[in-house]
């Protein structure tokens, strides 16, 4: 039988959960976060642009438990993301590749990503 | 070099590898130093941030550089979710559509965007 599609990357649950396969498979996820976040972005624009009441609504929301959750998420999402994207970029030029850096970078940057949340949110 | 040219100017939107790859680190680049130089600017908004906000904004330089931020940031995103689309969707004709769909979407999130600063700016001028 012809099959013309082409093959798939490895799917999720076929890596042995170590922190290299884990901060990989988290940068991924933290950009489809944040990618949906642009929504709430660009509501939240519009809304102090043309509407006022809905303005009060999204202002209500992120009051709530609920909203601060959602922006706990985002805040977390975009600390990792922005930190492990530095790291590709220094890897990108060469830097840091062997096993002993991966594993310190990536271990840095959970702490990291811990320490400025923690700061964010309740200092 | 024509070739060169093209796929660069495609702006990581072509089937090349490369070109996908090379934009996706400028982009990123260039939204880690405005994503430095917003954090440390709103810090200066947090008391009453709307009306702050709407000050701020007024200043042209920030207005171009919000603007410039913010297609960097659906850029940068469009193409992160194109490479996990390219990943794990097989089908060609459903990862065709959902390209498609997901381009319409950052199209239509960009242009509210910058539609309601440019609202935003104009009406406070």
């Amino acid at each position: 039988m012809k099959n013309n599609d082409r093959p798939l990357s490895p799917h999720l649950q076929i890596y042995k959960p170590q922190i290299t396969s884990i901060l990989s498979i988290s940068h991924r996820f933290t950009g489809i976060i944040l990618y949906l976040s642009t929504f709430l972005i660009s509501l939240w624009l519009f809304s102090i642009a043309f509407n006022n009441n809905l303005k009060i609504i999204l202002d209500n929301f992120f009051y709530s438990n609920l909203g601060k959750i959602l922006l706990f998420f985002i805040t977390f999402s975009f600390t990792y993301h922005f930190l492990n994207g530095l790291r590709h970029l220094i890897w990108d030029f060469g830097y840091g590749f062997n096993i002993k850096n991966v594993y310190l970078t990536g271990f840095i940057i959970i702490i990291l990503t811990l320490t400025i949340n923690i700061y964010i949110w309740f200092f | 070099m024509v070739n060169f040219f093209k796929k660069f100017f495609s702006f990581g939107f072509n089937k090349d590898g490369l070109s996908h790859w090379i934009w996706q680190r400028i982009s990123a680049f260039l939204m880690m130093l405005l994503f430095i130089w917003i954090i440390f600017s709103f810090q200066e908004l947090s008391i009453n941030f709307i009306t702050d906000f709407n000050t701020w904004i007024k200043i042209p330089i920030n207005l171009i550089l919000f603007i410039a931020l913010f297609i960097l940031i659906m850029h940068h995103s469009t193409l992160g979710m194109l490479n996990i689309f390219d990943d794990y969707v097989q089908s060609k004709k459903i990862k065709k559509f959902f390209s498609i769909l997901l381009k319409t979407i950052s199209f239509l999130i960009i242009f509210i965007s910058i539609f309601s600063v440019w609202h935003i700016y104009s009406e406070i001028i």
